[in-house]
């Protein structure tokens, strides 16, 4: 988790490289098997020229992220609110980061924005949106 | 997989036949542990996140409740994600048992531009709201 929280603070990168294989489990961890991210043949003949990874598991890295910086408060106080701007494809090596760009107090409750970006390793963005997270007791935060 | 076979056999409504406000039918199921192990291994979640030993991850809460949605929804293939919202409002221990509520929030045909809105929330077996998102999928023209 992060040891002190303040405006501007970068949260913990994660990076995952994504192959066909691990958009394979997901598809059967979910029960997601749209074919646009199972079927290389289908997929082939759509506009996205081949099969893509779940936006799911995208937000499941987004996720991860949040929960390395904020704990059991992004599990139970969390919000997030992205959209997909281009697909992540098998061989892609995605980053996810974030920033927290304020944080507002209220009845010793803060509330803290976040930033959200996941780009891929030629810099196209993925995903785009923003984080919150609500903290009760916050002695590791400064607005 | 064990919410597969949970929706299976269901009759399931097309994109032509639904209209905004319509509901889909409520969806129970359980979070086991392989349910959550399953997951976890599937987005690569590291081992130090130990809070998941417990806690199920929010986002295979909303998965499976999307998963559960999907069983009642026929969508043309190709259709992709656009646009994602959740709020997640208390931990959820593994094991919980869990309903899905969804219905339709919008419906879009403009042109050639196809998307679909539905609002889920999610209540524990206290019919306590744990979480509610907002999905918006873009069908193939």
């Amino acid at each position: 988790m992060l040891t002190e929280i303040c405006k501007g603070e970068s949260l913990p990168r994660v990076v995952k490289h994504i192959t066909q294989e691990k958009i394979d489990l997901y598809a059967k961890a979910s029960g997601d098997f749209n074919p646009i991210h199972i079927d290389e043949s289908f997929a082939r003949q759509t506009p996205l020229g081949g099969t893509i990874a779940h936006g799911m598991l995208i937000l499941a890295y987004i996720s991860e992220m949040m929960t390395l910086a904020f704990g059991s408060n992004w599990l139970s106080q969390g919000k997030l609110s992205l959209r997909f701007k281009a697909p992540a494809r098998p061989g892609d090596l995605v980053t996810v980061s974030g920033e927290v760009v304020s944080i507002e107090d209220k009845n010793a409750v803060s509330y803290i924005n976040c930033s959200i970006e996941c780009h891929n390793e030629r810099g196209e963005t993925i995903v785009v949106g923003e984080a919150g997270v609500r903290i009760t007791g916050r002695s590791n935060v400064s607005a | 997989m064990e919410m597969e076979d949970k929706v299976s056999g269901m009759a399931s409504i097309s994109y032509e036949e639904l209209l905004p406000g319509y509901e889909f039918p409520p969806h129970s199921y359980e979070l086991t542990p392989s349910l959550i192990s399953d997951y976890l291994r599937a987005v690569d979640s590291p081992d130090e996140l130990q809070i998941f030993k417990e806690f199920v991850p929010p986002l295979a809460i909303g998965a499976y409740a999307m998963a559960a949605i999907a069983g009642h929804l026929s969508l043309p293939p190709g259709s992709i994600h656009a646009s994602q919202e959740f709020e997640f409002f208390r931990l959820v221990p593994i094991g919980s048992i869990i309903n899905c509520q969804a219905k339709v929030a919008r419906k879009l045909v403009r042109n050639k531009l196809c998307m679909l809105t539905l609002q889920l929330d999610v209540l524990d077996q206290n019919k306590e709201k744990v979480q509610s998102g907002k999905t918006t999928v873009i069908l193939p023209a």
